[in-house]
């Protein structure tokens, strides 16, 4: 059997098996949403392990990818848990409505991510040829600035254009120094990339032989620095949604100790 | 935040050079604790603490204010909620807090709410069932993980099942059917499918009224179709059932709409062809005075015609206690007008039973009703309401007992005045029960009865013969007994004649009642009598007296005099053949009692051998299988065809007035088919029609009350 289809099947037992032990919690007049409560909780300890996991490479806790396998179907039946705890409801009321919204953004943002690890690699890898790590891509950049910036520099001195040079100085020496166009690369747009090309054209009615093979080198140098940014952008969000899966899962498991000591503390014959 | 800026954020952040992963921390860390610390900021400011409820209370608690009107462990304040953390549930003082408002009685907790000495037989009767052995594999798992009674040794909290905060307008009292599989373990999914078959329902019983449904129908009914008075024959079934506002309950109507026309008669007596048409009270005995005399046995004053028995009533006051029961056992054993077999003894407690009836007679002519109730009190140990005297006597007027004890026992006064009292005769025996020639007493006090011990001490002479006695006690005309005959002459000399009659109870002119006596003794010769019958001149019902016995007779249905002895007699029933309840209770319900009162209303044994007369028909109150309720009413639309009969088929079956002659009403012949489950499921369940367990089925079996308002009044 795949593993795939083994975990997939595990996860469905476990679940069904989750709904078949509260109901039969709540036949037996136990409130059910103690039993599911408290399994919610261990399951969303279970998911922080993995985060603990992560902090604490040094130990040898087994792989890292079967880590994040089991944080991933954990995280399925912590969410199946967790609409069984919510009674399949949306809250009523202001502490139920934080607890609600942090869940769902835990969850959806560790879908997506789950999503966005499978999927931005092999975009990563289906658009762009020469690939760099995410933490290399600001030395890339720097180093493709300077690469252009000597290339305009000695255009100058061999007074090849000064229409070339003047317009690298007004539109692509900033775009050579930061990220660009994010918004553009995260949905796949290449528009701004085939404006600043026509721009470039518009460029090449110029007589000098010299200040055209100029124009070819920084086309190619626009298109090299559109391609990391398109790295930059999709490795970025890769990165970036953890920037809310992770303060969100914190702030989730503060609230949750508050969530269980207030229902003790209320819990007056309901136990 | 748009991607874009993120991106900046991060940028910037890149500056620092952090690692990315401590950036995420450090962030997530902050975001925490300053969430955590918000809420509790929140909780210590935000007055309104319904913002961390899990939801909104219900629209019907919406008055209460505090959390801690229903969290009585939780202590007052902002902050008062973290002792309760680890503060141990008082299930008791929770469900105080619900029945403060929802009375339910001393068992809320209890399962059902019920005795749990009741449930426990419910409970043993549901395991011996066959069915106990049919419980699901994960009823047996969930009982042995997870027992209930473990769980709740001291019973079940209300808000086990009545779970609050789930909306303003959620239904505390909707409860799913795997609630009641708890204890209900051998489970079924649904109505129409694996319910079980009805066994009984809905007779568990024989009903309370006796009415022969099928014999009405076939025989009565048609009888009175060819009658002159054939309209009063109901037409429809309604004419006499009526559903009722109160779950649904199919009430008869009373008996005055329904049934008087045809059966009043045989309750005032009117059909009576032979016996008394009315119920004796008092009756005085025949007795073979001729041997009682041989015998030197002297019970005093005695009719010569008295024949009859004594009533079963009046045994009840007779009976008060066990030395005059035995009198009574001992002389039911012999013929009273033939007492030539008697042995000594047996005549003993002849003159026993006739001084114990003159007793009565006097104490109820002088102590007026008190006595009576005390007889009743002695004899039964039942606590006697003012109401129920009063319904016991029926009011019974002094003049039949006077002018009975006028024409029967003339002397009685002063005889019982010149005998020693009962507590003495017992001590002697031998004594003469009743003087012959003593002179009137001079000492003769207000009429007290045995009890008083001067009395006791000291015999009393009687008076000097019968006929003088007999002039010296009647009614003036304002209803006093009074000594001596002379009637006032006129009325302005009321105040005068009372100072003579004074003077002439104490004895003080003997010759003056002389007189008196004689002038009475002419007027009566001359008088011309008027020649009635009592019994039938007592037409409307109420007393009358004939031959030697002061009867009632029925004033009509509901009778209360009726109605009181047989509720006295039915509760104080026994099979012990010394109860002296048990000959008066059945002397009243007889099959030829007078009233004819379980004719219809039927009389059921008790767990203590005493008697239930069931007055009213089944009711909510009455109804004995407390865990099914049935309202008719959304019902009617649906069983246009065929009525009642959709779920009423008449029952062919032969038997239904034979089981009323016993007194189990659960041994039975109903006149109706049992309601078959097929009959409800052809809607309930296949035409999505509710059929989940709490249609049909109550929980709590008592009724749930809400408490009275408790206002006063003002002082000012």
């Amino acid at each position: 059997m795949p593993q795939l289809v083994r975990n997939v099947v595990v996860t469905v037992v476990a679940i069904a098996a989750l709904f078949w032990v509260v109901g039969q919690y709540e036949t037996a007049l136990r409130n059910p949403r103690f039993l599911d409560g408290w399994i919610l909780a261990g399951g969303m300890l279970a998911q922080l392990a993995y985060h603990v996991r992560k902090l604490l490479p040094a130990l040898t806790l087994g792989r890292a990818a079967s880590w994040l396998k089991m944080h991933v179907y954990v995280g399925y039946f912590v969410i199946a848990a967790f609409l069984l705890h919510t009674s399949f409801s949306a809250p009523e009321t202001s502490l139920e409505w934080v607890l609600w919204i942090l869940f769902v953004v835990v969850s959806v943002s560790g879908v997506l991510g789950l999503y966005l690890t499978r999927a931005i690699p092999a975009r990563l890898q289906h658009m762009s040829a020469d690939q760099v790590t995410f933490e290399q891509i600001g030395a890339a950049r720097a180093k493709l600035a300077g690469e252009v910036d000597g290339l305009m520099l000695n255009s100058v001195k061999s007074a090849a254009s000064a229409a070339l040079s003047d317009y690298y100085a007004d539109h692509l020496y900033s775009y050579f120094r930061k990220p660009r166009h994010v918004a553009a690369h995260l949905v796949g747009s290449q528009y701004p990339l085939q404006a600043m090309c026509d721009n470039l054209d518009r460029l090449e009615s110029q007589p000098d032989t010299k200040a055209r093979e100029v124009l070819e080198k920084l086309k190619a140098y626009v298109v090299a620095k559109f391609d990391l940014d398109h790295q930059y952008a999709l490795q970025g969000l890769q990165h970036a949604w953890l920037f809310i899966h992770i303060p969100a899962t914190y702030c989730l498991i503060a609230m949750s100790v508050l969530h269980t000591m207030i229902v003790y503390a209320y819990s007056s014959g309901a136990r | 935040m748009s991607i874009a800026r993120y991106v900046k954020f991060w940028e910037a952040a890149e500056k620092f050079n952090p690692a990315l992963r401590t950036r995420r921390n450090i962030i997530s860390a902050w975001v925490a604790v300053l969430s955590a610390g918000l809420f509790i900021l929140s909780i210590a400011y935000v007055s309104d603490t319904r913002h961390f409820m899990p939801g909104p209370i219900t629209m019907s608690h919406g008055t209460l204010e505090q959390c801690t009107d229903c969290h009585t462990n939780v202590s007052k304040g902002q902050f008062g909620w973290l002792r309760a953390i680890v503060a141990p549930v008082d299930h008791d003082k929770d469900t105080k807090a619900c029945v403060s408002c929802h009375m339910i009685g001393d068992g809320a907790r209890n399962p059902h709410s019920l005795e749990l000495a009741r449930l426990d037989a419910y409970v043993k009767r549901a395991e011996a069932s066959p069915e106990a052995s049919k419980r699901s594999t994960s009823a047996r798992v969930r009982e042995a993980a997870l027992p209930v009674d473990q769980t709740f040794p001291d019973g079940v909290p209300c808000a086990t099942c009545h779970k609050e905060h789930n909306g303003q307008l959620f239904n505390l009292k909707s409860m799913a059917d795997t609630q009641c599989h708890t204890c209900h373990s051998v489970q079924f999914n649904d109505f129409h499918t694996s319910h079980p078959e009805f066994d009984s329902y809905p007779f568990r019983r024989r009903t309370r009224i006796n009415f022969d449904h099928t014999g009405h129908f076939k025989k009565h009914f048609p009888e009175w179709r060819t009658k002159k008075n054939a309209k009063q024959v109901p037409p429809t079934c309604t004419n006499c059932h009526t559903a009722t506002a109160e779950v649904g309950y199919m009430d008869i109507k009373p008996f005055a709409e329904i049934c008087s026309s045809c059966h009043i008669d045989q309750i005032t007596g009117k059909e009576r062809a032979t016996g008394p048409k009315g119920i004796t009270l008092l009756s005085l005995p025949g007795l073979d005075l001729e041997t009682l005399k041989e015998k030197n046995a002297d019970v005093g004053e005695w009719p010569e015609d008295a024949e009859g028995e004594i009533s079963p009533l009046m045994r009840l006051l007779i009976g008060r206690d066990d030395a005059h029961r035995k009198t009574l056992k001992v002389t039911d054993e012999l013929d009273l007008l033939d007492l030539t077999e008697a042995t000594d003894e047996q005549i003993a407690e002849v003159r026993k039973l006739a001084l114990e009836v003159k007793r009565l007679f006097y104490a109820l002519t002088t102590d007026g009703m008190s006595d009576f109730f005390r007889r009743i009190k002695s004899a039964t140990g039942a606590r006697i309401s003012q109401d129920l005297a009063t319904q016991l006597s029926a009011s019974m007027p002094l003049d039949v007992l006077l002018a009975a004890q006028r024409e029967w026992l003339p002397s009685l006064v002063d005889e019982i005045e010149a005998t020693p009292s009962a507590a003495q005769e017992e001590k002697d025996d031998t004594a003469p029960v009743f003087a012959t020639d003593a002179s009137p007493s001079e000492s003769a006090d207000d009429g007290a009865l045995e009890d008083d011990a001067s009395d006791e001490e000291k015999p009393k002479p009687v008076s000097a013969s019968p006929a003088d006695a007999s002039a010296n006690w009647r009614i003036d005309p304002f209803g006093r007994l009074i000594k001596g005959n002379q009637l006032p002459e006129e009325d302005d000399e009321e105040e005068n004649e009372s100072d003579e009659e004074a003077a002439e109870q104490e004895g003080d002119d003997p010759d003056a009642e002389t007189d008196t006596a004689d002038a009475d003794a002419g007027e009566t010769d001359e008088s011309s009598e008027i020649d009635v019958d009592t019994e039938d001149w007592t037409e409307l019902g109420g007393w009358y007296r004939k031959d030697f016995a002061i009867l009632y007779k029925p004033v009509g249905h509901a009778d209360p005099f009726l109605r009181a002895w047989l509720d006295l007699t039915s509760r104080l029933y026994s099979g012990n053949e010394n109860n002296v309840a048990k000959p008066a209770f059945e002397e009243l319900t007889g099959k030829d009692a007078q009233g004819q009162c379980m004719k219809c209303h039927s009389v059921d044994a008790t767990r203590n051998a005493s008697r239930l007369v069931n007055w009213e028909p089944s009711s909510p109150v009455s109804n004995e299988s407390p865990f099914t309720k049935f309202d008719h009413r959304p019902h009617f639309g649906v069983a246009q065809k065929e009525g009642c009969f959709t779920c009423h088929g008449m029952s062919k079956a032969k038997g239904y007035l034979e089981t009323y002659k016993g007194n189990d009403p659960y041994k039975y012949v109903p006149n109706f088919k049992l309601v078959k489950k097929e009959t409800c499921a052809s809607c309930h369940g296949k035409m999505q029609v509710r059929q989940d367990c709490l249609l049909c089925h109550k929980y709590h079996v008592n009724e749930v009350a809400s408490p009275v308002m408790t206002t006063k009044i003002p002082q000012n």
